[in-house]
């Protein structure tokens, strides 16, 4: 009986341990394709290719964290293809991490 | 007796309690396995949908990265010449190349889109039909042949040649394209640009419906109404075949039927039932002379003079106004792999509406190399300049 009952509590902290993680581990990715998303969006506003910094709306939920690495500008010029690799982290309150890497152009 | 009843009944109500924690500890049990399964399933969909998010990912920005190179010089085409993007895929197991293709409107184009249920057609098996086509006049300067699309109306239903493949049935189809001889009274095939033989798989009519008034019809299940046949497009891919045409062509589509053709198959079978699909104008283009086609027949009667200019050769025809024959030809000026001054030299620094020639459209296909494909496609207008 004792048994039983260490096994079944066993079972349900499990469950809710990675019940857990399963939710964050999803948030953290729905949060960072919405930063990729706000960011494909940014770099295409008019004069924003390559500025000083990209103004990115997006508003993670309570508690989680998201930021994007953008890669180096290209140099200016006509031979050298414009695009950027942007590095998007998101990271939930548990600690969670979730990154994604997608590559934007100039419009 | 009664302290011996006393000890039977506590006795029992000391296994009524083991039962019920048993059959509580048996529930839970149960319930918790299927809690824990259940959640297995959903960190393994979780999982999935990541890789799938990351691989959708993957592709757009390998194809926003093909871009970036085709607008600065770089080319990019197909297979081993096309893009492979430098940078950590989200999915570094699912390695992924671009292809990059160009595409344009047609240089000509009868065809109907969408397809409708059915087509006014004509036959070759049952008018004795070799080879059946136009002349046609082409719009805008691109002038490299792509391809070339033809409309067949297919009459033949699975159940008529069941040891066919129900799928649909394969059978070879020659396109061919003539110069235009204007030396005599009226137009005729002059010198043979393109004979080019390709095998198409053709739908089968759906299969008839008996409630139908007319024998052998079927009915569409989204109009209720009922149809001889149905259309089918074939496309004939002709870029690698480097055909720079001239203005106006006449076109012949040609295959084998039981009794006609280059090779009589001298049976029966699908062919029998399959025409040539006929539009009544031309979006694009102009159909030269719309009451005339070319076709070579051994039927005098498929001719308006019956016959009287000769039979079996690739002729003109009168009698055919309005009908020409459902055909679109797509050509580009570009000449292999994408480049920017190919596809995008046109638009001046200082227009500010689209420019009129804004024709030329990249469109980047992203293959696995594990052999899935995401159906990704993205389709760009621009400019070096913009």
């Amino acid at each position: 009986m004792g048994t039983a009952v260490v096994a079944l509590l066993t079972g349900m902290s499990t469950l809710l341990v990675n019940s857990a993680q399963n939710r964050q581990a999803t948030t953290a990715a729905v949060v960072v394709r919405d930063e990729a998303e706000a960011v494909e969006l940014a770099v295409a506003q008019p004069g924003a290719w390559c500025a000083s910094s990209y103004t990115v709306v997006y508003t993670p939920p309570v508690g989680d964290s998201v930021t994007s690495a953008f890669g180096p500008c290209p140099a200016n010029n006509s031979t050298t293809p414009q695009f950027q690799v942007v590095t998007v982290t998101a990271t939930a309150f548990d600690g969670n991490a979730e990154t994604l890497v997608i590559a934007v152009r100039k419009p | 007796m009664s302290r011996g009843r006393t000890y039977v009944g506590h006795q029992g109500e000391q296994g009524s309690a083991l039962v019920l924690a048993l059959l509580f500890l048996t529930v839970c049990g149960v319930t918790i396995g299927g809690l824990l399964t259940f959640m297995n399933a959903s960190s393994s969909a979780t999982t999935a949908l990541r890789v799938s998010r990351g691989s959708d990912y993957d592709a757009l920005s390998a194809m926003q990265a093909a871009i970036a190179n085709v607008r600065v010089g770089n080319a990019c085409g197909t297979g081993t010449s096309g893009y492979t993007p430098s940078w950590t895929l989200n999915v570094s197991t699912r390695g992924l190349r671009v292809d990059c293709v160009a595409v344009a409107p047609p240089i000509y184009d009868s065809t109907t889109s969408p397809l409708p249920h059915s087509m006014p057609s004509n036959a070759y098996a049952a008018r004795s039909t070799a080879e059946f086509g136009d002349l046609v006049s082409f719009a805008g300067s691109k002038r490299r042949l792509a391809s070339v699309t033809v409309t067949l109306e297919d009459w033949a239903a699975h159940s008529a040649y069941p040891t066919w493949p129900a799928a649909g049935w394969q059978y070879p189809i020659t396109l061919e394209l003539y110069t235009v001889d204007r030396t005599g009274a009226t137009p005729a095939p002059g010198q043979l640009i393109v004979s080019n033989t390709q095998t198409f798989t053709i739908p089968w009519k759906p299969e008839p419906d008996p409630t139908c008034t007319t024998s052998g019809y079927w009915r569409a299940s989204d109009t209720g109404l009922c149809y001889s046949s149905v259309p089918a497009n074939i496309t004939f891919d002709l870029s690698t075949l480097n055909v720079d045409l001239p203005d106006e062509v006449i076109f012949g589509v040609a295959f084998n039927t039981k009794n006609n053709g280059t090779a009589p198959t001298g049976v029966d079978g699908p062919y029998s039932l399959l025409n040539i699909a006929m539009s009544s104008s031309a979006s694009v283009g102009t159909n030269v002379e719309p009451d005339a086609v070319y076709q070579n027949s051994t039927f005098g009667g498929s001719y308006a003079d019956n016959g009287a200019s000769g039979v079996g050769t690739f002729r003109r025809d009168t009698g055919w106004s309005p009908y020409t024959p459902a055909l679109q030809v797509v050509a580009t000026d570009i000449p292999s792999a994408l480049k920017r001054n190919d596809l995008f030299s046109v638009c001046p620094s200082t227009a500010t509406a689209p420019c009129p020639d804004a024709e030329s459209l990249l469109r980047a296909n992203v293959t696995f190399y594990d052999g899935q494909s995401v159906g990704k496609s993205l389709d760009v207008q621009t400019w070096s300049n913009r």
